[in-house]
This record gives C-alpha cells, structure tokens and sequence, in this order.
C-alpha cells in the first residue's frame, strides 16, 4: 500500500515535471527534424531548379540548386525579410557579392551570378561538399608537411584578396571548407571591407563569461581600434588558424571566461606551437608567432609575406621570421660574454674565410670541368682542396670554437654554411677512383654536420650514399685499413639513426656488422690505437644496445670488455680526454647496468670511478663543457645511487660541486635546453637534501631555483615526460615544506601547481604510466586537510569536464580524489565506469584503484 | 521494448506532444535514478535533480525532432546525455562563480552593448553574421529570437545577458535554485544560436 503511495506520488511528480516542460515550450520555436527546403517553388531562381534547403539564420537562407543549362551543384545564398534585413544588411549582401565577383581564386568561393527575385535579392556561388577546417584538421590527422601545404592554399586565398586590398577580417576555421580533395575554399566575405568605417563588437556577455565557440579576434579588434583593423588583420587571422592547425589548439585557455580570453590576447605572451607538438622546430614557432605579435608592425605586413615564409621554411632555406632573433642571439651572446667576444669574432671570420675559400674554390671546379674537359684531373683537384678546405672548417675550427663559452650559436651557422656549401659537392658524379673517395668522404661529413644540425632523415641519406659508394669502392681501395675502418664507421651511424627512430633490429644488425669488422681490424693490427678505439665503442654501443633490449647479461660482458679496453687505452695514453671519456663513459654504463639490477654497491663503486676519470679531464683542460656537463650528470646519478645504496650517506657535498659545475655551465650556454635541464635536475636533489635537514628557507630556495630552470628549459624544448615530472615534484615537495611550516594554503596552492602541470602535460599529449602514478600519489597525499581537500575536489570537477574526461585514467584519478574526500558515490560511479571501459579495452584495471572502488562501495551501502 | 512503447516513441518523434510525456513518463524513474548519485555534496544546495530533470525535459520537446530511434533504450540513453551535459555544464559555471576576482579587467562594455555582445558570444566571433548590422538592427534580431524560447529561458537571457543580473538574483527573482539558472541560461544560448544561425555553416552539408 505504501509503496503504491510511493509510486502515486514519484508519477505526480514527474507528470508535474513533464506538464510543465510541456507548456514552456508550446510558443517555442522547435528544431525540425530536417533543415527546411523553404516554401520556394523549384523554379524561383531563373535557369536553377532548387533542389534542397541547406540551412538558414536570421541573415538569409541557402539552397542547393542544379543550374538547368550545366547541371552542375550550386548554392545560392538568399537575403531574406527577417531580423537582419534591414538596410545594412542589403549593403552587407550587395557588398560580398562585389568582392566575390572580383575574387577568382581555386581557394575562394566562386560567385557566378546574382539576381532579384520578386521579394529577394540572391546570388549563385560553388556548392562546396565539405567539411569546415577544424572538423577537417580533427578528424584527417594531417602529417606536418600536409599542414603546411594545407595552410598555403589558405594563406594563398587570404593573399588573392590582400593584393585586392581587400581584407577578410573573419578568418576562422568555420568560414574555410576543406572539400573532399583536401582543397580548402575560404568563405564569407560579408565582413570583408576595401576600406575601414566599421567598429568591432566585444565577445563577451555582460556577465563575462565565454560562451559558444573561440573568438578570433586580433588584439586591434578587441582594442576597438577601426583604424588598425587593415590586412595585418588578417595576417594575425592566419597566424591563428596556422596555430590551430599544427596543434588542434588555440594560444590561449579555452575554457577560461572571456575576458582572461581577451587578456591573452592582448597580454600576447603565447607559448610556442612545439610545446603541443614534437616535430615543430623553431623556425616554424617563429613564423607563427611573427603572425601573433600583438603590434601589427611586428607582423608580417600582408599574407604574401607569410606564404613566402612558409615556402622558404619548406625550401630549407632561412625564414624571414627568425633574422631578428639570429641577431638579437648574437649580439646577446657577446655581450654576455665580452671576454671571449673576440676570440669568438676571430673564429667567425676565420670560418667565414674558410668557407667562402671554399666555395670560390668549387666554383672555379665546376667551371673548369665545364669549359675544358681536358682539365678535368685540374678540377678535380680543386674540388679536393674545396672539400678539404670545408674539412678543415668542421674539424679544426669548430673543435676550437666548440670550447668557446657562449659560442654555440655561432657554431651552429657555421655548420649549416658549412653543409649549404658541401652539398654541391655531392651531387658531383665521376668515374675518376680517387674522385669517388672524395665524394664518399662528402657524403660522410655531410651526414655527420646533418647530426649536428639534428636533421636525422638528411643524416640517413647521405650515410645511406656514402655506404652504397663504398660498397662500390674497387677492391684495392676497399682492402686499404683505413677504409674498412671506415666501412664500420658507416655502419656504426646507421645504427644510431637506426636507433633513434627506434628500429633496433636494424641497429643491431649495422652494430654486429662495425663490431665484426673492428674486431677483425685489432686482431690484424693489434698496435693500432685508433682501431682499438673504435673496438671500444662499437662494444659500448653493443652493450648499450643489450639493455635496451633487457639483456642484462650480454650487456655486462659487453660492458666488461669495453671497460678493460679502455683503461688499456688510457694506461697507453693517460692525458688523452678522448679516452679518458671513454673510460668514465663505460664505468657509467656499468653502474647503470648495477643500478637496473638493484645492486646499488656496485652501482655506486662504477660511478665514482667515472667521476674519478671526469675530474682527471676538468684537470688536464678546465675548458672542456663536454666533460663538464658529463660530470654533472654523473654526479647528480652518483647521489641517487649512494642514496639508494644507504639512506644516510652524505650526498651534499658532490651536489654542491654539481651545482656549481651547472651554474657555470647555464652561464656560458644559456641557450643549450641540456644545461638548464641539469641544472633543474641538481637543484631539485638539493631540495631535498635541505628538506631532510630542516633547513625549509634553503629548500625554498632550491625550489624555486628549480622551477626558474625548468622555465628556461621549456622555453627551449617542447613540454615532455620527464620535465613535466619533475615540475610537478617540486611543487609537490614545496608543498610538503609548506606545510611543515603550518602554510597550509601556500602548500593548497603548490598541490594545484602540480595538478595544473600534469593536467597540462596530459592536455598536449605527453603521458605515460609515470605521470599518472605520480598523479594518483598527488590525489592520495596522506597530509591532506580540509582546505586541500577542497582544492582537490574543485580539480577533481573540473577534470571529469575536461575534453578527454571520459579516459580512464583520468576517471580513476577523479575517482579516487572523490573517495578520499568522501564523495563515494561519485568515486563508485567514475571507477566502476573506469573499469568497465577498460575491461571494453581489456586492459588491466589497477589494484589499488579496485580495492578503492570495493572501499567507496562499501561507505556509499552499495555492498 | 513493447512495440506499443515503439509505437508511442514514433508517434512523439513526428511531433505528437501527448505520446512524447508519456515516453518522458515511462523512463523517469530510471533517469531520476542515474541521476542520483551524479551531484556531489558540495552542489546539492544549489542544485537538485529536479532542476536537471526539468530542463531536461523542456529540451526533450524542443529536440525531440532531431532524434533518431537507432536501437532499444536509445531514447533513455538520449535524455541521459542530455541530462548529463546539463548538470556538467551548471557545475562547471558553478566552480567559475567561485573563482577570485582577477586582479586586472578590461573595461569593454559600454551602454547599450548588451545585445550585441550577446550576439557576437553566441556566434563565437567578433565578427558575427551581423557584425556591421547597426545595434538597433542587431537589438530586434535577439528580441526576435528570445521571443522564441521557451519563457524561463528567455526570461534567464534578458535578466543575465541583457540586464546584467547575477545568477543568483535571478534564481531568487524565479523561485529557482542557482544551478537551475546557469542550466536554462547554457540552453537559452545554445537555442538562440541555433535561431540566429551561423551563415559560415551553411556551405556545409555536414553543417
């Protein structure tokens, strides 16, 4: 009977519920099942026949039609009686069909007629079947070469009406298409304007929040600054879209309200589009971020000026947008370091001699070969020395400029002049035997500069042409030892690359290929140091190899006999750096290959003995930053392994000397990502040797030294794994030093740093299992009050709305956040929907998050 | 499914208001039940399942033209997502109201800017379809569109967007909790974006 009550009521209730709804939304406007074709007969529009009503708004309607004397697809756009029509709508209408009718682009919508009706005035335009930018971009997953050519059939567009001197001034994924070729066609010239009289709008509501899609507003335009409001416009316009589509994101937070939309805007301070994506380098950082300078000067004045950019970019060759900066680096770069700024000016001019010697040298090569062939062994001759003389560069100029603090900017000019002008040299062919070791060795330099250049595919083929020349070597030249020791060289860089792009099979097999052949060469020439040498590392990259592919025991014996040979090399040769390096370099491999095996004892001895060796080099040359930096890491490793090896050994003392070896290090490369890397890693440890001994202001301290590192390094290299990591730790060991201080809301607001870092990190892509252990631990910290309970419920909300919130493992993080502050409904309903949807995917559902889950089911009754 | 309950989901489909309320009425209970466990301690004083059905259901007549009945239980998973979105939407605005106050704001609204802001937000552009249409033009078209929602979400925009009142005023002014207000006003601006329209879509057979 009550329960017959019950139910009465909940259906009275819910009878109540619908009535209402039913009677709110009588006189409401409905959405129909289909957009409307309209009331038009099919023969309103003369020679059309209508055929579907594509959509309409309060500014007009459009149909799909077939012209009767083609039969081919048009659209036609119609002004209509409404709400907008209105005088300034008819100019609006009568406007775009001006400008389109003087606008013939592949990547502009065309207009091929426009009409009266008896009520309407309406224009004919390409039908375009496609998909608005941003679905496109979404949902075609674009390689970045594709983007590129993508986005210079728009820039390309936008430029066809700059050169009009008309301006778009609503560039925005939704008014391009991409048809079913991937041809993008721009849209929506009804804003567009040969001359400015118009003020903006703002879009933001009276209560300041954003809602609908993105503004893609220029700073002028939100300034309300009409008379700025011209083609620069424009090109911030496409600096936008070009952002959005190398990184599926926009320069600013988009689910913040409008007006901290409006202030980024105007702030300009964006990050750069490789902090979203790897493959991005900063030349195309620069090239979109000269598009978004928020002083239109700064800009490029007209989208032609982007689209030569771009395709200078394409071409390898230097971009426009980066001439400042190469400047503005060099010139700081001096004057940073004043005292080495001459020896620096003697080097470039030196290199610069260098190379224009060279160059003059190939040119008279080539004309030599060109006007006599009968001089032919002449200029061939000049070709060696033009080839020597660029030798002579990479070895011995860069070698010394390499050991100049400040001077790697300038280095790296050097290398790409240098590589710019040896690849003429390569494309060189002739049947000469001495000719073809020449380019052999062309080939190998090249490769070897594109390394340095960190441009691996260019590297892969030119080591690729230089094995297959070698291999074509007639069988005296091939015999000589010199070659074949080179022939393992060849090999041995092929395995690196081999390895980069993580193809270990294939770096296994050019490995084994160069250890045969080395091995071979010292049982022939056992005298031999350089071939002992080369013996030396083709086993250190045999063993590094091994554990890669969890081989710990044919690591070792690698390991083993890579270390007794390079302390015979060394106890031949003890000031030598090169082998000194090498001996700390297998000691290295050798606690690493410890510590994997958790035999922190061994771990430790390994280690000191490679610092040992290091610090034998900084004696023999104090100029050395290779065995510098080698020496940091070392010791930062060191300190982990003697930690591990007893919780109470003394650490302080060689991360004091790692601190200041880094900070010197910072000092004389600031523009090296590696050296603030390091020095963030040192600082971080020194965190918490001050933590452990009660010294909070010190540990402070190194906190935020720690973090000031980590800016300068993700300002330098895009946001990844382990940086993310290691910012989160240390906003997570403030925290805890905070707390220990009684701060607790400082240590509320270093728990959300933490959260806000990964959060980020997982928003552009970088996780991993450690990330989101790491998380996990933030959302279960024992310390936990009240207040950071809170603030960890206001994240654990906001992260169930975010765009990926239906992952699981996000679902799990919030669901443990919501059992740990007692939400255990909540917690119940995103673990088990976690769980469900990894069961789906069959991956394994964690155990500690199960046991959480039965624990909620538990305190909510719902076991 | 009974195929008399198909039977009533078809007939609401093709408009018939009778048979969609009591489509609404057979799957209450169950989505008052998913519902349930959904609004967390924090919100229930601001916001109750009621709220969520309610405007639930006032969408479920508004769209119910553009739902398709792909399989069994398509129309309850439907009015869940629906549901769901709701509730997310109100606890995301729910959070922002309890953020500080930013220590720097810009000063871009002048008198009479209301309905033009509210247009160029709801179509996600300075430069809306209407951009350089005069704010009289632009003031008719919005009072236009809000005469045709639903009275509570017309009435949320005119007090929020037009008179710049508080969510919390005018869930006092509405007799209606504060969570209800920020769920109608999300809804309000979906539908009048969908009535103004967006001209740059309309290319688009996807659109």
């Amino acid at each position: 009977m009550i329960q017959g009550i019950d139910q009465a009521s909940a259906n009275a209730d819910a009878n109540q519920r619908i009535d209402y709804a039913r009677a709110q939304t009588r006189s409401a406007l409905r959405l129909s099942p289909i957009e409307p074709a309209g009331d038009l007969p099919a023969d309103v529009f003369p020679g059309y026949k209508v055929v579907a009503g594509l959509g309409s708004g309060g500014q007009g309607s459009i149909y799909e039609a077939i012209e009767d004397t083609t039969q081919r697809r048009v659209a036609i756009k119609v002004l209509r009686s409404g709400p907008f029509s209105g005088e300034a709508a008819r100019t609006r209408f009568e406007r775009e069909v001006q400008i389109l009718s003087r606008l013939q682009h592949p990547h502009i919508v065309t207009i091929h007629t426009s009409g009266t009706t008896e009520r309407q005035r309406y224009f004919v335009m390409d039908f375009i079947d496609g998909q608005p930018l941003d679905e496109y971009i979404r949902n075609e997953h674009l390689s970045l070469v594709d983007t590129l050519a993508l986005f210079l059939k728009i820039a390309g567009a936008v430029d066809a009406a700059h050169l009009h001197g008309i301006t778009h001034r609503d560039l925005k994924p939704a008014n391009i298409l991409v048809d079913a070729r991937g041809d993008p066609h721009v849209l929506d010239f009804g804003l567009a304007k040969t001359s400015d009289d118009q003020r903006r709008v703002m879009p933001v509501t009276a209560t300041g929040q954003f809602v609908g899609s993105l503004p893609w507003a220029a700073p002028e335009q939100l300034r309300d600054d009409p008379n700025n409001v011209n083609l620069r416009t424009d090109v911030y316009g496409l600096g936008l879209l070009f952002y959005f589509m190398l990184t599926q994101s926009v320069p600013y937070d988009q689910f913040a309200i409008a007006r901290d939309v409006m202030e980024s805007i105007l702030a300009g301070d964006h990050p750069p589009p490789s902090r979203y994506r790897r493959e991005i380098d900063n030349e195309l950082d620069a090239i979109v971020l000269k598009c978004l300078q928020v002083v239109p000067d700064r800009r490029y004045q007209i989208a032609g000026e982007v689209v030569r950019d771009v395709e200078r970019y394409l071409a390898g060759e230097p971009v426009e947008a980066k001439r400042d900066s190469t400047a503005y680096l060099l010139i700081k770069t001096m004057r940073r370091h004043r005292t080495a700024a001459v020896a620096v000016g003697v080097l470039l001019i030196t290199g610069v001699a260098y190379a224009v010697t060279a160059s003059i040298l190939y040119e008279r090569a080539v004309r030599s070969e060109c006007v006599a062939q009968q001089r032919a062994v002449d200029a061939q001759d000049q070709y060696r020395l033009a080839r020597e003389s660029l030798e002579f560069l990479i070895n011995d100029v860069l070698t010394q400029l390499d050991k100049i603090p400040g001077a790697s900017h300038a280095e790296r000019k050097l290398l790409r002049g240098a590589y710019e002008r040896l690849m003429p040299l390569a494309n060189e062919h002739g049947d000469d035997p001495i000719f073809r070791m020449d380019l052999v060795h062309t080939h190998h330099q090249l490769g070897s500069l594109a390394v340095k250049l960190s441009e691996y595919a260019e590297a892969q083929s030119h080591f690729e042409s230089e094995m297959r020349l070698r291999n074509e070597l007639p069988e005296d030249e091939a015999r000589v030892p010199e070659n074949i020791s080179a022939f393992a060289i060849n090999h041995v860089v092929l395995g690196d690359l081999a390895q980069r792009r993580g193809d270990l099979e294939r770096c296994g097999y050019h490995y084994l290929e160069a250890l045969d052949i080395d091995e071979r060469l010292v049982n022939e020439h056992p005298e031999d140091t350089h071939f002992r040498d080369n013996l030396g590392w083709s086993y250190d990259r045999m063993g590094a190899l091994a554990l890669k592919r969890r081989e710990p025991a044919v690591a070792e014996e690698y390991c083993q006999k890579r270390l007794v040979l390079a302390a015979a090399l060394v106890a031949d040769d003890p000031d030598n750096s090169a082998r000194l390096k090498g001996l700390a370099s297998s000691h290295a491999r050798l606690a690493d290959l410890a510590a994997r095996e958790r035999d922190w004892a061994m771990a430790v001895n390994s280690l000191e003995e490679g610092v040992a060796t290091l610090r034998r080099i900084r004696r023999i040359d104090p100029d050395d930053r290779e065995a510098m930096s080698l020496l940091v890491g070392n010791l930062s490793s060191l300190s982990y392994y003697r930690v591990a090896a007893n919780p109470l050994a003394p650490i302080d003392e060689i991360l004091f000397e790692a601190e200041t070896l880094v900070d010197s290090l910072v000092e004389s490369e600031a523009e090296l990502p590696r050296s603030h890397w390091l020095q963030a890693k040192v600082c971080f440890q020194l965190v918490g040797v001050e933590s452990r001994r009660g010294d909070s202001p010190s540990a402070l301290k190194y906190a935020m030294k720690t973090l000031a590192s980590l800016d300068e390094f993700e300002r330098r290299a895009p946001l990844d794994e382990e940086s993310s990591y290691l910012r989160a730790q240390v906003h997570r060991r403030i925290a805890s030093v905070r707390r220990s201080d009684g701060d607790l809301k400082a240590a509320q607001a270093h728990l959300e740093h933490a959260l806000i870092t990964l959060e980020q990190a997982f928003n552009a892509n970088v996780d991993s299992t450690k990330l989101r252990t790491l998380h996990l631990g933030l959302l279960q910290q024992p310390e936990l009050t009240s207040l950071t309970a809170a603030a960890i419920k206001a994240i654990a909300d906001r992260m169930v709305n975010l765009p990926h919130a239906d992952e699981p493992w996000t679902l799990i993080s919030a669901g443990i956040a919501y059992n740990h502050i007692g939400e255990h409904e909540l917690a119940v309903q995103f673990l088990q929907e976690a769980k469900d949807a990894m069961a789906d995917a069959s991956e394994l559902f964690p155990d500690s998050a199960d046991q959480i889950l039965t624990e909620s089911q538990e305190a909510a009754g719902l076991r | 499914m009974t195929a008399n309950y198909n039977l009533l989901l078809e007939r609401a489909v093709g408009g018939d208001d009778e048979a969609l309320s009591k489509t609404i009425l057979v799957n209450h209970a169950e989505l008052k039940s998913r519902l349930s466990g959904q609004i967390g301690r924090r919100y229930r004083a601001v916001l109750s399942v009621a709220d969520v059905l309610q405007v639930a259901y006032m969408e479920a007549f508004l769209r119910i033209g553009r739902f398709r009945p792909a399989r069994n239980g398509a129309f309850l998973s439907w009015l869940t997502r629906i549901a769901e979105h709701n509730l997310r939407n109100a606890i995301r605005d729910l959070n922002r109201q309890k953020r500080p106050p930013r220590r720097r704001q810009i000063s871009l609204l002048r008198d009479g800017d209301s309905h033009v802001a509210l247009l160029a937000s709801l179509t996600g552009s300075q430069s809306s379809p209407s951009h350089q249409a005069s704010r009289l033009e632009i003031k008719a078209a919005i009072e236009h569109a809000i005469g045709l929602l639903p009275p509570d979400y017309g009435r949320v925009v005119r007090s929020i967007d037009i008179e710049g009142k508080t969510a919390q005023q005018v869930a006092s002014e509405m007799g209606r909790s504060a969570g209800a207000i920020y769920m109608i006003k999300t809804r309000a601006h979906v539908r009048l974006a969908e009535i103004l329209g967006d001209s740059t879509r309309f290319f688009s057979r996807s659109a």
